[in-house]
């Protein structure tokens, strides 16, 4: 018993090795890029494209943030507020229309199983390649001279939200006890009340859950937004592909862009990591 | 005056919280794919808004199955989708069975991992073409310390391709990162301790108990992997933007290129359509393997 | 040999105390039960021995090695959970092979070790099933299986029959017992069902709260408790508890509760309840020590039968004195109603008497008939 012992101590000691091994490098393979993009952001412009590139600035300038906004040619300001609206209107409208319908199909008694094959129907609409709505829905946008506003994009990203949505809320809803329901419903309660006051109040760490992850995907969505807008409804994403292609080798403010997307994305994880992690594997594991 | 019945109108006020939903979903979804369609079976043109247009069947379809470019695209995509879900789910669980734990050191650790999949994917890209640029690129500096050559990153075709991985295996093993550690935590505890106390070693509890259970949640992460990285654009857009030639042109970015650039609606719909078909393919034939796997890996 | 001795083990989660202080030995070859409530600390004890925690304090040692370091793969021991905890992906057959090929057995004694296992415990004819396919008997003997397949020094069973129903509960008591009589091991075995306890244990240990409150054989337990809780603990109906204080009178001794008095005859034990007279004690009663056989004379208490249940084999009557409610189990059908008076005759040889605030046993019966039991 003993030489075996030792041995499984030793491959328990290199395990731990291994394991320390994997974290480190794993936490540096995502921070050294994200560091590095803020080193950027605050280089002198000689610094640069620097052959071979400079790690530590001799000089820090946060001149490129300011060069974001207050160049005239720049709508980053444009950008970053359209960000914002889209990001709040459709999320809010996602989750409460979402909320709304997840109620209703878990709840509706339809004959022939309308109701499930509806809902599945509304699910799938969740997994096909945007690629294929992209296109017609620009046609469509063109046509209803909504092209370029942020309204045709909060439609859009609405559109792109509501079936995960609705498939969270669902699977919250289903955790909720019946009994809760049933009493309200002999107390007189009918479906408006029991959800607004009920159902509603109780699903609410699910809503948030849904909220984050839809504010997550209007935030950095790039394709459906790249095909809507032109001048006006740009949104952050837009511009720093914009950027890109005018002065791709100003990489001063172009990391200061970067860092700009990336830093509320940091926050917002260290704020919501829990409800980030339940939602994300909910579905997944719930199969 | 009859008696309105109860649940007549329960289901009528349920029916209305529908509404909303329906009236989004086809304005986004139902409208789009319906046009789609039409498109696809049509020769639709953009300059005069379809005034021109009539029924062409399935030439569009034929004619997208012939575009030597398209099924480059597709071969393209498809190299780059397995390589890519191949690494990050090899990688995703290493890393997913090294942080589970519920101590504030891991949770702080996997909040940290999960940062690269909510970043922008154009601000992923951007952020990587400046990594790997050959000449003022971090990267080649790194290299460079310990001995090795300058590699040619996005700017050679033989190593561009495998560059985009590269970037999106930053990007996407989060994601996979994330569910598998769920899939860990879920797993029953009394299987691995009766092991452990049969005498099975960390490496054969890993092999033989956790990995046959953890085997249709790793189908589920591979199914979302290999659909999300065909459909991938944003990152493609900033580091290569299809190249160098059309290296790295992948189904999604030569479709967007066809759409919006070339106006080439047709074209694109009919492709899409094939693009959806393939994706059903692969979404049944993984949940099939899926359900395959739950039911030897059922708790008894 | 295999003996486990655990000196001073405690475990605490946080704050909370789960063990505290146990000192206790499993004897080679023989079947310890470690018996209480849920939350005692019995199954935390389990899992210490086993190694899947680790003590705050103590030491264990089997055969005298400490093995408080040593991972639970190496400790030779083979525990059955009590959810049975089997490989549901795998085969009947791969479950009990399972330690075996870990330990590179080679294939021809893993054949021979899993056939003989299985026709053992009669699982013979499932080797091909999977755990999703048995019925919870058949996987109970599997998880038995493939904890003896693997002929280790110790036996530990967490609760092994409470998720049996209760007819098959007792038919595996009887064959568990038969079985570890044959194998000549050692057993360590978790419970909370006295029941279990006392019909299959060489020594039955009971806990509380993670302390230790008595270790002995079954009978010792039953009828020498060291207090309140292990005498209402074990037995079923559970003991009479009536609030009570001594008196003496001239020569004789009267115990007094709120709705009677008993004479206690001259006993060796009397002089030693000097010390308590005018305090606050227990008498304890069990309920087949009441009897409906009443004779005047002064151990006898009055009440109405406020409840009668016919078992068939036994007559189950609460006795509702006045104050409060007391339990008793006569043989037979016992021709008695509801709402009937009764006059109830107290065996005097047979009562216990506890202290109030600490419980502690004063007085057990001094039972010759026992003889050299105890």
């Amino acid at each position: 018993m003993q030489r075996a012992y030792i041995r499984a101590q030793m491959g328990e000691g290199l395990f731990t090795f291994f394991r320390a091994v994997v974290i480190i490098l794993s936490l540096l393979f995502v921070i050294v890029p994200l560091v590095w993009l803020f080193i950027n952001s605050i280089k002198m412009p000689l610094e640069w494209l620097s052959i071979p590139p400079v790690i530590i600035p001799s000089k820090i300038t946060f001149e490129n943030y300011i060069q974001l906004f207050t160049n005239p040619y720049s709508d980053v300001l444009l950008c970053l507020k359209n960000s914002i609206i889209i990001t709040l209107a459709a999320t809010t409208l996602s989750v409460l229309i979402g909320s709304l319908a997840a109620y209703s199909l878990t709840h509706l008694q339809l004959p022939f199983k309308i109701v499930p094959v509806l809902a599945g129907m509304v699910l799938l609409l969740g997994f096909y390649p945007k690629i294929t709505a992209v296109i017609p829905y620009f046609v469509i946008m063109r046509n209803l001279g909504l092209m370029d506003t942020q309204i045709a994009i909060i439609i859009a990203f609405v559109g792109l939200n509501l079936p995960r949505t609705v498939w969270l809320m669902m699977t919250f809803y289903e955790e909720l006890p019946k009994e809760i329901e049933q009493s309200a419903m002999l107390d007189g309660c009918g479906p408006w009340g029991r959800f607004y006051k009920i159902v509603l109040p109780l699903a609410a760490p699910g809503m948030a859950v849904a909220a984050i992850l839809s504010a997550l995907l209007c935030w950095i969505e790039f394709m459906i937004a790249s095909s809507l807008a032109i001048v006006n409804a740009k949104t952050l994403p837009i511009a720093v592909s914009a950027y890109l292609q005018d002065k791709g080798m100003h990489w001063g403010p172009m990391s200061a862009l970067g860092t700009l997307t990336v830093v509320p994305v940091i926050f917002f994880c260290i704020f919501v990591q829990k409800y980030l992690v339940r939602g994300l594997t909910f579905g997944a594991i719930k199969e | 005056m009859a008696k309105r019945n109860p649940f007549l109108s329960e289901t009528i006020l349920l029916l209305l919280f529908l509404v909303p939903l329906l009236l989004v979903l086809a304005t986004t979804d139902l409208y789009p794919l319906a046009f789609s369609t039409y498109l696809s079976t049509t020769s639709w043109s953009l300059i005069d808004r379809g005034a021109s247009a009539h029924w062409v069947g399935l030439s569009n379809f034929q004619n997208v199955l012939r575009d030597t470019i398209f099924l480059d695209s597709f071969r393209t995509s498809l190299k780059f989708s397995l390589g890519a879900t191949a690494a990050e789910l090899i990688l995703g669980l290493i890393i997913a069975y090294m942080v589970v734990g519920e101590s504030k050191t891991m949770r702080v650790v996997r909040t940290i991992l999960l940062i690269p999949m909510f970043i922008p994917g154009v601000v992923v890209g951007t952020m990587w073409r400046m990594m790997l640029n050959v000449n003022a690129g971090i990267a080649n500096y790194l290299l460079s310390k310990v001995g090795i050559p300058p590699l040619s990153w996005f700017s050679a075709p033989g190593t561009a391709l495998p560059s985009t991985i590269l970037v999106d295996i930053w990007y996407s093993t989060p994601f996979v990162m994330i569910i598998l550690v769920a899939g860990i935590t879920t797993l029953p505890a009394n299987p691995v301790r009766a092991a452990m106390v049969d005498g099975a070693s960390r490496w054969q509890i890993f092999r033989y108990i956790m990995l046959p259970l953890l085997a249709p949640i790793i189908t589920v992460a591979a199914l979302f992997r290999f659909i999300g990285s065909f459909f991938v654009l944003d990152h493609i857009y900033t580091t290569t933007y299809g190249g160098p030639g059309f290296m790295t042109n992948v189904m999604s970015f030569h479709l967007y290129r066809q759409g919006l650039s070339h106006f080439k609606l047709s074209y694109v719909a009919a492709a899409s359509w094939l693009m959806i078909g393939f994706s059903l393919i692969v979404i049944v034939v993984l949940t099939a393997i899926r359900r395959l796997l739950e039911r030897s890996a059922a708790t008894g | 040999m295999a003996t486990v001795r655990m000196v001073n083990l405690t475990k605490y989660f946080g704050k909370v105390g789960a063990v505290k202080g146990l000192n206790l030995v499993a004897e080679d070859k023989r079947f310890l039960t470690l018996l209480g409530p849920s939350g005692c600390g019995k199954s935390t004890t389990l899992n210490i021995i086993a190694g899947l925690e680790t003590p705050t304090d103590g030491e264990i040692y089997l055969d005298e090695i400490s093995i408080n370091k040593v991972p639970p793969a190496y400790r030779n021991v083979a525990m059955v959970f009590q959810t049975y905890a089997l490989y549901p992906h795998m085969s009947v057959w791969d479950n009990l092979a399972f330690a075996l090929k870990i330990h590179k057995e080679p294939k021809g004694v893993i054949e021979k070790k899993v056939e003989e296992t299985a026709t053992m415990l009669g699982i013979a004819d499932l080797l091909d099933r999977r755990p999703r396919e048995l019925s919870g008997g058949q996987r109970q003997r599997v998880a038995l299986g493939r904890a003896i397949v693997r002929e280790p020094k110790v036996f530990l069973l967490d609760e092994p029959l409470s998720n049996l129903d209760a007819a098959l509960r007792l038919q595996m008591r009887a064959e568990l017992k038969l079985l570890f009589d044959r194998l000549q091991a050692t057993v360590i075995y978790v419970t909370h069902d006295q029941a279990e306890a006392m019909t299959m244990s060489d020594k039955v240990a009971i806990l509380k709260d993670g302390v230790l409150q008595q270790v002995g054989s079954p009978l010792e337990i039953y009828y020498k408790p060291v207090n309140k809780f292990v005498a209402g603990f074990v037995g079923s109906p559970s003991m009479n508890f009536i609030d009570c204080t001594l008196r003496a009178e001239g020569e004789a001794i009267f115990i007094r509760t709120a709705d009677f008095e008993l004479s206690l005859h001259e006993l060796t034990s009397g002089s030693r309840l000097e010390s308590h007279f005018g305090k606050d004690l227990v008498l304890g009663i069990r309920p087949e020590d009441l009897h409906l056989d009443a004779k005047e004379d002064s151990s006898m208490i009055r009440g109405k039968a406020a409840v009668v249940e016919h078992l068939g084999s036994d007559t189950i009557i609460l006795l509702d004195t006045g104050s409060q409610m007391l339990t008793l189990v006569a043989q037979g059908s016992a021709t008695v109603r509801s709402g009937e008076n009764l006059s109830v005759r107290v065996d005097m040889d047979t009562i216990y008497l506890f202290e109030k605030d600490s419980e502690k046993s004063l007085l057990t019966p001094e039972l010759a008939i026992l003889g050299g039991v105890l």
